[in-house]
């Protein structure tokens, strides 16, 4: 990539009249300067829904796992369906950090290092739910195959609940290593401008002591590109261990091949969801209008169109194979989730996520950013909703009828819930403010090929 | 149970999830090889095999291919609770012999 040409009708990535300085200033610039009101509203609220859920997580430990709603036999509910959800949403950001990366798409230098952060953050809500749904969470350390004298005590490595311990655990340190390598060119230009000596020394810390010789860059390319080749197979990975829990089971409407790429497409699908509801606001919020522009907003609608069109065909699948293969508890299973008590949640399912990406075909809806954002919200909830259908009507009408039962949640299940929101939002507003939330020092080296300055000069020539 | 101490093993009266009297099966085998022997068919009980005296339930050693459950489980009889999931549980159930002229 030594030329700066880029094809005239390949529209600009960097809009308006932007110089190496401007980028610089422009992401800096929440940085350096104190939020403003509607950052602390935003904060006090997070916060507030974070201490919530931080009580209702310590009454749980106190008093126990009956302060929630499970019961024989709907072991899993509210807990299980906010693990998935949250992994699920992590995936977008790998994605875009890393198999964009090695496909050489430029536009996703813009939105991945946010992308990468809603990543860590959201994996960060998701292991607290197999630590807190635990009956003695304080032995949680039994889960690794460490030697001991209890006479050995040994973790069952045939258990897919294992497997995610191992496949969550790998997931967090690659995408920490990763989003935390890309930004070390970035946190150094925030020390480079520091004037306050205590700012100065926090940045040249955890810059690493980034130097910018072409030394640097080039091993910062080279750690780029296999660190991105080793979190690609995670982004695939991952979400077929999580739909393992399920899948390596016997229960009908969860015992079927189709759950890995299923759950995989619906991760990305909710996952790009998220990153649009995020940085729509952000965008707005830090002024990146020019940085994550209505063409990057384009590219990820068109992501939620395409995997939300493969978990529509998953979903026609499911119930085809329930019909196809006669065996009666997989068509009650399904005729169940359509019909049953819970049929009003396998609605919004439906809608949410068949039929509202669907209407992205239309170019003037997927470039709206009304529009966008009202999908990612729908998206995200018909996700919610997807994981909960499979988990609790699976769960609550299974092979004997004089098992079935209902569940509803307490209202520590919908605390607990809401404090994970709470703390994701009270991460991802700090980072705003401390983060430079652009890759900057990326985005400057598309700037003269793909900015749109540049290729006004160009292709008036 | 066997290896969590807080969790008590109740004396009698109190019917919990069915551990299969693992206490005392564990108890069987550790005098078995403490007096050097195998264990004998019959010698394993669990508290319902030994409290039903009309020998409605039996537990024994299905490794064991002259025990007498093992006998049970090649009867014609034998069956489990959702046995076509292939789950194969420990607990075997026999049907109820009718007298009827249906084979």
């Amino acid at each position: 990539m030594s030329s700066h040409y880029e094809a005239p009708i390949r529209k600009p990535l960097i809009l308006g009249d932007k110089s190496y300085h401007d980028i610089s200033n422009d992401i800096a610039r929440p940085v350096e300067t104190p939020p403003d009101k509607d950052w602390w509203i935003a904060f006090s609220i997070a916060m507030a829904a974070f201490l919530w859920g931080l009580g209702c997580m310590a009454y749980t430990l106190g008093t126990g796992i009956g302060v929630w709603g499970l019961n024989k036999t709907v072991g899993w509910a509210w807990d299980i369906t906010n693990f998935v959800w949250w992994v699920g949403i992590g995936h977008a950001g790998t994605l875009i950090s890393a198999v964009l990366l090695l496909f050489r798409q430029k536009w996703r230098m813009g939105i991945n290092r946010s992308a990468e952060a809603m990543t860590i953050f959201s994996v960060i809500q998701a292991g607290l739910f197999p630590i807190i749904h635990m009956g003695r969470p304080w032995l949680a350390y039994w889960m690794f195959p460490i030697p001991n004298q209890f006479g050995s005590l040994w973790v069952n490595f045939n258990s897919p609940l294992l497997w995610d311990v191992f496949a969550i655990s790998t997931y967090l340190t690659v995408s920490l290593v990763f989003w935390w390598t890309g930004l070390l060119p970035d946190f150094a230009m925030i020390r480079d401008r520091a004037v306050d000596p205590f700012r100065k020394k926090i940045y040249s810390l955890i810059s690493f002591g980034w130097s910018g010789r072409a030394k640097d860059w080039q091993r910062f390319e080279e750690v780029s590109l296999v660190l991105a080749g080793l979190a690609t197979p995670l982004v695939l990975s991952v979400h077929t261990i999580v739909s393992f829990d399920f899948a390596t089971s016997v229960i009908p409407g969860w015992h079927t091949t189709i759950f890995p790429p299923y759950f995989v497409a619906g991760a990305i699908f909710s996952g790009f969801a998220m990153v649009q509801t995020l940085l729509i606001i952000m965008r707005k919020v830090s002024r990146l209008e020019s940085y994550i522009t209505i063409q990057h907003i384009e590219m990820m609608n068109i992501v939620i169109m395409i995997t939300g069109s493969i978990v529509g065909c998953a979903y026609i699948t499911e119930l085809f194979i329930a019909w196809y293969s006669g065996v009666e508890y997989e068509q009650y299973a399904f005729l169940n989730r359509a019909t049953g008590p819970y049929w009003w949640a396998y609605f919004l399912m439906m809608s949410c996520n068949v039929v509202s990406p669907q209407i992205m075909w239309v170019k003037k809806i997927r470039t709206n950013i009304i529009w966008s954002f009202v999908i990612s919200i729908v998206v995200n909830v018909g996700m919610w909703f997807e994981r909960f259908v499979i988990i609790v009507t699976s769960l609550h009408r299974d092979y004997l009828p004089s098992s079935w039962t209902m569940f509803s949640p307490t209202f520590i299940d919908i605390g607990i819930f809401i404090g994970t929101i709470g703390f994701f939002f009270v991460l991802f507003l700090l980072y705003a403010r401390s983060f430079p939330v652009v890759a900057q020092a990326e985005i400057k080296s598309i700037l003269k090929s793909s900015g749109e300055k540049y290729k006004k000069i160009r292709d008036k020539k | 149970m066997v290896l969590n101490p807080d969790v008590n093993v109740r004396g009698r009266g109190v019917m919990e999830k069915c551990s299969l009297c693992i206490q005392m099966t564990q108890k069987t085998i550790l005098d078995a090889k403490k007096d050097g022997r195998r264990v004998r068919d019959g010698e394993f009980q669990t508290a319902c095999s030994n409290a039903c005296s009309d020998g409605a339930i039996v537990f024994g050693d299905i490794n064991d291919k002259e025990s007498k459950i093992s006998e049970s489980n090649k009867n014609d009889r034998a069956y489990r609770l959702l046995e076509s999931i292939g789950t194969k549980p420990n607990v075997l159930y026999q049907v109820k012999i009718r007298n009827s002229k249906k084979v």
